[in-house]
């Protein structure tokens, strides 16, 4: 018997009743719990200003919680934040090469990697082009470069496919698959549902700092009830807001 | 070590690509001294240091030495607020890369912009300015001049971790830098100063390092301000690794 995916090794990443209050005192996060093993995909749904951006970057480390703990296996964590957060003054391939180096690539094997990253999401033209220069989708790319250049164990992505095109989403997802096959695990916050639903193997649907549904795949479309598509369960969630 | 030369890689290639930039603040201290000092020094014979008069040209070229570090102290500050706005340091931390070998990573950044500005005070200063002792200027400039870089570098990154913004980063560096560098006695003494102007001046850190280069150049070099000058940099550096420790990775501004 195939044992399910994720669910067969120890955690690369376990949050526990994690909770971020803002310097102006907003509650982006409340009593927000979690468990990533090695390869699954977990879906993160939520509207926006639900606190998925602070969730993505409180587990990877990069904000302070504020309550609670986050205890990860793993430092190799990819990471693409929502917002725009690269270096201006360094060209696409030098912000991927950074970051390949900094997780112990040598520098040859830190510039291999970092160009097939940037092939693949369609940025070989501009590699040596300063970010600066270059457009929101191409700077989103280089986010997302940044993130798989290396071999991550973890990855967290904040709305990855946005700004990308038809092809550049296909081959993220076909990629992210493939780094779940190889136990990569990935944590990924999208909009596209339909995408979600196809790749993830389990969903948290957060509003307002609260999870308010977890579910797999199995779960999903095995309910009884009239929930049956990740879209149905996503909206039921928000009756009450409506 | 491997990370922090990358890292301090990155900074030099950031340098150099934003070059047009940098200019300024390269020829920032060459532009004081060969208009400035030179030109105080043709109106200004002689000026008291420690009850002994002395050229002004002497006097003030250690000043230089000192802005030096002032300004390697404010670099440091925009640097680390750009650093943690644009992810940079979020990915260094990730990597596991202590706040003390990020702060290495800087002053061995900043190290090269350092010695050709001192290569160039110096050479100008032999030039210009009559009775330069070039062997202390030289000797100075190689093995003092750094270490009051390394820390106003520690000092200006301390100050980066509270800042969250770049109006906050712009703010900061506006209201500081004059007032930083104008309440030392780096370009004028502060024997006949207003009281307040002599308070600042007590606490600036800046006053104690040039106090030091000076008496190196002008060859009384007193023990007590080399203690005092080790100390602000065992003090800088604690206070650095200290904030940089507690700092977010990451800034939240948009």
């Amino acid at each position: 018997m195939v044992p399910p995916r994720g669910s067969n090794s120890a955690a690369l990443l376990s949050a526990e009743h994690v909770s971020k209050r803002y310097s102006n005192d907003v509650l982006a996060l409340d009593d927000f719990c979690l468990t990533i093993n090695p390869g699954e995909i977990v879906g993160l749904i939520g509207p926006n200003g639900a606190g998925k951006s602070t969730v993505l970057n409180v587990l990877g480390g990069f904000l302070h919680p504020t309550g609670g703990t986050v205890t990860t296996a793993t430092n190799r964590i990819g990471w693409c934040p929502q917002q725009t957060v690269v270096d201006w003054s360094l060209t696409a391939l030098e912000n991927a090469v950074l970051v390949a180096r900094l997780f112990g690539a040598n520098r040859r094997q830190a510039l291999a990697q970092a160009e097939q990253a940037l092939d693949l999401l369609g940025l070989h033209a501009v590699a040596t082009t300063q970010a600066e220069e270059l457009s929101g989708g191409q700077l989103q790319r280089i986010q997302i470069a940044r993130a798989i250049c290396f071999n991550a164990s973890l990855l967290l992505l904040d709305e990855p496919t946005t700004g990308l095109d038809v092809e550049g989403q296909i081959a993220l997802w076909t990629y992210l698959n493939v780094r779940r096959d190889a136990g990569v695990g990935i944590l990924v916050s999208s909009h596209d549902l339909d995408a979600l639903e196809r790749s993830c193997d389990r969903f948290l649907i957060l509003r307002h700092g609260h999870i308010v549904m977890t579910s797999s795949v199995a779960q999903l479309t095995g309910s009884d009830d009239e929930a049956t598509t990740l879209r149905q369960a996503y909206l039921s969630t928000g009756e009450e807001d409506r | 070590m491997r990370q922090t030369l990358v890292l301090a890689e990155m900074h030099l290639r950031s340098t150099w690509n934003w070059r047009p930039m940098y200019l300024g603040r390269l020829i920032e201290p060459v532009a004081y001294l060969a208009f400035m000092i030179v030109g105080l020094n043709t109106s200004v014979n002689g000026i008291t240091d420690h009850g002994q008069s002395v050229p002004y040209g002497l006097f003030a070229m250690p000043g230089i030495f000192a802005l030096l570090g002032a300004r390697a102290g404010i670099g440091a500050m925009t640097d680390f607020s750009n650093d943690r706005k644009w992810g940079v340091f979020a990915f260094a931390r990730s990597a596991n890369v202590s706040p003390g070998r990020y702060l290495v990573s800087l002053v061995l950044a900043a190290l090269p912009m350092c010695y050709i500005q001192c290569l160039l005070v110096t050479i100008l200063a032999v030039l210009v300015i009559p009775g330069t002792p070039v062997l202390t200027v030289s000797a100075v400039a190689c093995l003092v001049v750094p270490l009051i870089v390394a820390a106003w570098i520690c000092l200006g990154a301390a100050l980066g971790a509270a800042i969250q913004s770049y109006s906050q980063r712009d703010m900061v560096a506006s209201l500081t830098t004059l007032p930083l560098i104008l309440s030392a006695p780096l370009f004028f003494s502060m024997d006949g100063a207003p009281i307040y102007l002599k308070v600042l001046s007590w606490i600036n850190p800046l006053t104690y390092q040039v106090d030091f280069l000076r008496g190196l150049v002008l060859g009384r070099l007193q023990l007590v301000d080399a203690v005092i000058c080790l100390a602000i940099l065992v003090v800088s550096a604690a206070l650095g690794l200290i904030l940089l420790h507690k700092a977010e990775w990451l800034t939240v501004e948009r």
